[in-house]
C-alpha cells in the first residue's frame, strides 16, 4: 500500500497539471507586488557599473544618442533603465538626441521626457540640450542614415527644422563621430547597432535591454558593448546607482520568487522522475 | 570617378573590404568546385529537416492540418528568405498529399513572395485547384498579436505538424506552446540565438542558426546550393586558423596581422 | 521573355542595388556616399508603403470576415471602427500639425488598449517558461544534466535572492555568462553571418528564389 501511494505521488510530481504550475507562479509573482518584501537588490553587477561608469566619466555636454526599440512588452524591463539612464545623463549636464526605431517607442521617448524633464518639447532646454527625432523607420537602414548624416530626417518629432537647433551648432562632423555613446533600449538585437555605429564611427553603445537579450549582448562585452543593463535586474541597480529607485526595483522581491518558484518545481519534477524511473511496475 | 573610388577604402575598412572580396571568392571557388563535379559535397544530416517528411505523413495519417510560419520578419530578413525555401518544398509535399497547408506570416511584404511560392508548389505537385487562397494568412504585423493569432489558429485547428522556421523574438515561446497543447509535432529553427533554447526545451526537433539557412541547400540538393556552403566551410576553415594564429601573435606582442586586417 | 523579366532581372536589379550599398560602406567617395545616403532613404519612403499594404490586407480580410458574418466579427467590427482614430489622427496631422504622440484619442487607445494587451500576452511568457522548464529539464543525459545545473546557477546568481541564499552563486553565474555563454553565441553568432554570406551570394547568383515567390 505504501509503495503504491509514494509511488503515484513520484508519477504526480512528475506530471503536476500545469495549472497547478501557473498558479504558483501568479501567486508568487504577484503578491511580492501587492505585499512588498523589501528585499536587498544585492551586488550591482560588473555590466552595469561599466554604463554607468562610461557616463560618468564623459567630458561635459557629451552627445549621448538614446534608441527607444521598447515595445509595450518590453517597456517593463527596459522603461525603468531608461529613466534611471537619463537622470544621471541630465545630471551629468550631457546633451541627448532621442530616436525612436519602432512605431511603439515615441510614446515612451514622450513619457520618459515628461517624468525626468517635466516637459517635453516645450522644455526651455529643448533644442539645446534634448532633441526627440521620432521614429526613422527600417530600423537598421535607418540608423545608418542617421549615423551618416545627423539631419537625416531634416526635422525632429515636432516638426522643427534640424539645422537651425543650437544642439546641433557645434558638432563638428554632423555624424555618428560626434556622439559619445548610443545606448539602445529594447529587447530585439544589439548587432545592429554596433554595426551602423560603432564599427564605422567608434561610437561604443551601451544597453538597457530585455533580460531574455542578455546572451545575445555578451559577444560584443566589454569591447564594443561598453555596458549595458540586464533586464529589470539590471534597471533596479541603475536605479539604485543614481539614487532613485523606482518600478524596478519594486519588482525585484516578484522575480526573487519567481526564479524560486520554478528552480523548486523543477528540482520535484526531476525528482518524481528518478525516483518512479527506478521503481518496478504493479509492486514488489 | 571609378578610379578615384577604387582608391578611396575608408579608414580601417582595408581588412574589411579585403575579407569581402576574399569571401566572394571563396564561395566563388566552393559553387564552381561543385558544379563541374570536381568535388562532389554532401551536407551533414540535418534530423529536422529529415524529419520533415515524417511530421507531413503524419498529418496525412491523422487528417489534419500542418501549419508552417515564418515570424515577424519582412521579406529582406534572411530567416525568412530561408524559411521560405523550406516552405515551398513542404507546400509541394502536402499538396501531392491532399495534406492542408497553413502558412501565416507577420509582415505583409512576405505575402507577393509566399503566395506565389506556395501557389507554384500546387501547380508544380499537379493540383493547382487545391490552392485555398485564405491559408496563406496575414494575421498582424503586430508581435504579440500575430503571436496570439497564431496560438489560436494552431489549437483551433489541431495541427498535426508545427513548422516555426523563420525570424522570431520573445514571441516564439507562445508558438511552442501552443503546438505542444494541439499534440503537434514541432520543428523549429532561427538564427537568433537568445530563442533557440525555448526551442530546444520545447520542440521535437530544432534547426540552430545556420542550420536553417543552410536548409534550402540541403533539400534541393542543387550543386550551385551545395557549392556555396561547401565555400562557407571553407571561409569558416581560413577564419578559424586566421583566429588561432592571429591570438597566439597578439598574446606574444606581433599586432601585424591585426593591423593587416584592419581589424 | 517571361522566364528573363520573371528571373533574371529581378536577380540582376538585386545583385547591382546589393553591391552598391555594400561599397557604401567600404569606399569613402562624396559622390557615391550620397547616391547611397538618396538610396537609404528611398528605402525608408518605401517601407512606408509597406504601411499602407498592411492596411488594405486588413480591410480586405476584416470586411470579408463581416460581409459573410463569420463567427466572431465584434472584433472585426471594432478593428474597422479604429480605423475612424487613424484617419482622424491622420487628418489632425495633415490639417494642423497634430503629432500623433500628442493627439489625445491616439495615446488613449495606445496606452488604454495596444500597450495593455502587448503587456498582457508577454506576461502569458511567464507561465509559459514555468511549465516549459519544468517539463523539459529533465536530467536524461549529462548535456540535459549540465543544461539544468548552469540554468539553475544563472538563475540564482541573476536574482537578489541567490545572492542572500550564498553569494558564491554570483561569481558562478558571472563566469558562466562571461565565458561559456559568450563563447557559445559567439560561435552561434560567427556561423550565422558565415552562412548569410552564403545565402546573400546565392540569391545574388540566382540559386535561392524563394524571397522571389519561386520554388525551382
Amino acid at each position: 500500500m505504501g509503495t503504491k501511494s509514494s509511488r503515484s505521488l513520484y508519477e504526480t510530481l512528475q506530471n503536476m497539471d500545469v495549472r497547478y504550475v501557473y498558479l504558483v507562479v501568479l501567486l508568487v509573482v504577484s503578491l511580492p507586488i501587492l505585499y512588498p518584501l523589501g528585499l536587498p537588490v544585492g551586488t550591482i553587477s560588473k555590466e552595469t557599473l561599466g554604463l554607468y561608469n562610461y557616463i560618468d566619466e564623459l567630458p561635459p555636454r557629451s552627445v549621448i544618442l538614446l534608441i527607444a526599440d521598447q515595445s509595450p512588452a518590453a517597456a517593463a524591463e527596459c522603461q525603468p533603465g531608461m529613466i534611471a539612464n537619463m537622470y544621471h545623463i541630465i545630471a551629468k549636464g550631457h546633451r541627448i538626441l532621442f530616436y525612436a526605431s519602432r512605431t511603439d517607442a515615441p510614446p515612451f521617448i514622450e513619457d520618459a521626457m515628461k517624468q525626468v524633464l517635466g516637459r517635453s518639447s516645450d522644455h526651455p532646454d529643448y533644442g539645446k540640450l534634448y532633441v526627440n527625432l521620432g521614429f526613422i523607420p527600417q530600423t537598421e537602414v535607418g540608423l545608418a542614415g542617421l549615423a551618416a548624416d545627423v539631419f537625416f530626417t531634416t526635422t525632429d518629432a515636432y516638426g522643427n527644422d534640424l539645422r537651425s537647433m543650437e544642439f546641433f551648432q557645434d558638432l563638428p562632423n554632423k555624424n555618428a563621430r560626434d556622439w559619445k555613446l548610443a545606448i539602445y533600449y529594447g529587447a530585439s538585437a544589439l548587432d545592429w547597432v554596433v554595426r551602423q555605429v560603432t564599427d564605422p564611427y567608434g561610437c561604443p553603445t551601451g544597453g538597457g535591454v530585455a533580460a531574455v537579450l542578455s546572451s545575445r549582448v555578451y559577444p560584443y562585452y566589454p569591447h564594443s558593448v561598453i555596458g549595458f543593463l540586464t533586464g529589470l535586474r539590471g534597471s533596479a541597480e541603475y536605479e539604485i546607482l543614481v539614487r532613485r529607485p523606482g518600478e524596478a526595483a519594486a519588482g525585484m522581491d516578484a522575480q526573487s520568487l519567481g526564479h524560486l518558484a520554478i528552480i523548486i518545481m523543477i528540482v520535484l519534477g526531476n525528482i518524481g522522475y528518478y525516483a518512479s524511473r527506478g521503481k518496478p511496475r504493479g509492486g514488489a | 570617378m571609378l578610379v578615384d573610388v577604387a582608391l578611396s577604402v575608408r579608414t580601417g575598412y582595408s581588412g574589411a573590404l579585403l575579407m569581402f572580396i576574399l569571401a566572394l571568392i571563396i564561395v566563388g571557388i566552393g559553387i564552381y568546385l561543385t558544379i563541374n563535379g570536381v568535388i562532389k559535397p554532401r551536407i551533414r544530416r540535418l534530423p529536422g529537416i529529415d524529419a520533415l517528411d515524417e511530421c507531413i505523413g503524419r498529418a496525412t495519417e491523422l487528417g489534419r492540418p500542418v501549419h508552417f510560419t515564418v515570424g515577424i520578419g519582412g521579406i529582406s530578413n534572411v530567416q525568412v528568405i530561408a524559411g521560405l525555401s523550406i516552405a515551398g518544398y513542404v507546400a509541394r509535399k502536402c499538396a501531392e498529399l491532399g495534406v492542408r497547408f497553413l502558412f501565416t506570416f507577420s509582415q505583409p511584404t512576405v505575402q507577393p513572395a509566399a503566395m506565389d511560392l506556395i501557389k507554384e508548389a500546387y501547380v508544380a505537385a499537379g493540383k493547382p485547384e487545391d490552392f485555398v487562397q485564405e491559408n496563406v494568412m496575414w494575421l498582424s504585423g503586430r508581435q504579440f498579436s500575430f503571436a496570439t493569432g497564431v496560438m489560436g489558429l494552431v489549437v483551433r485547428e489541431r495541427v498535426a505538424a508545427n513548422l516555426i522556421l523563420g525570424y522570431f523574438a520573445a514571441e516564439s515561446l507562445i508558438f511552442a506552446e501552443a503546438g505542444f497543447r494541439a499534440g503537434a509535432v514541432q520543428i523549429a529553427g532561427t538564427t537568433n540565438s537568445y530563442q533557440i533554447p525555448f526551442f530546444v526545451a520545447t520542440c521535437d526537433y530544432t534547426l540552430i542558426s545556420e542550420e536553417l539557412i543552410t536548409a534550402g541547400a540541403y533539400i534541393s540538393q542543387e550543386p550551385g546550393q551545395v557549392g556555396s556552403v561547401l565555400g562557407q566551410d571553407y571561409i569558416r576553415v581560413i577564419g578559424l586558423v586566421l583566429m588561432a594564429i592571429g591570438s597566439i601573435l597578439y598574446a606574444v606582442g606581433f599586432k601585424t596581422l591585426t593591423t593587416w586586417l584592419g581589424l | 521573355m517571361s522566364v528573363v523579366l520573371k528571373r533574371y532581372i529581378p536577380t540582376i536589379i538585386l545583385a547591382a542595388l546589393a553591391f552598391f550599398m555594400v561599397g557604401d560602406t567600404l569606399i569613402a567617395e562624396p559622390t557615391y556616399n550620397s547616391l547611397a545616403t538618396s538610396g537609404r532613404s528611398a528605402v525608408t519612403i518605401i517601407s512606408a508603403f509597406a504601411v499602407m499594404l498592411s492596411i488594405t490586407l486588413l480591410t480586405r480580410i476584416h470586411a470579408k470576415r463581416i460581409a459573410r458574418k463569420r463567427t466572431v466579427i465584434e472584433s472585426s467590427v471594432l478593428l474597422t471602427c479604429m480605423w475612424v482614430t487613424l484617419l482622424w489622427g491622420f487628418f489632425r496631422f495633415a490639417l494642423y500639425g497634430v503629432q500623433p504622440t500628442q493627439e489625445a484619442v491616439v495615446q488613449n487607445i495606445f496606452n488604454g488598449i495596444v500597450s495593455p494587451g502587448d503587456s498582457t500576452i508577454y506576461s502569458i511568457l511567464a507561465f509559459f517558461i514555468a511549465s516549459a522548464a519544468y517539463r523539459a529539464f529533465r536530467t536524461r543525459s549529462v548535456e540535459a544534466t549540465i543544461l539544468l545545473a548552469a540554468g539553475i546557477l544563472v538563475m540564482l546568481g541573476k536574482a537578489p535572492i541567490g545572492e542572500m541564499i550564498w553569494t558564491g552563486f554570483t561569481p558562478i553565474s558571472d563566469w558562466i555568462m562571461n565565458v561559456a555563454n559568450k563563447a557559445g553565441s559567439r560561435v552561434i553568432l560567427m556561423s550565422a553571418i558565415i552562412a548569410t554570406i552564403a545565402l546573400y551570394i546565392r540569391i545574388i547568383l540566382g540559386y535561392e528564389r524563394g524571397w522571389m515567390g519561386r520554388g525551382d
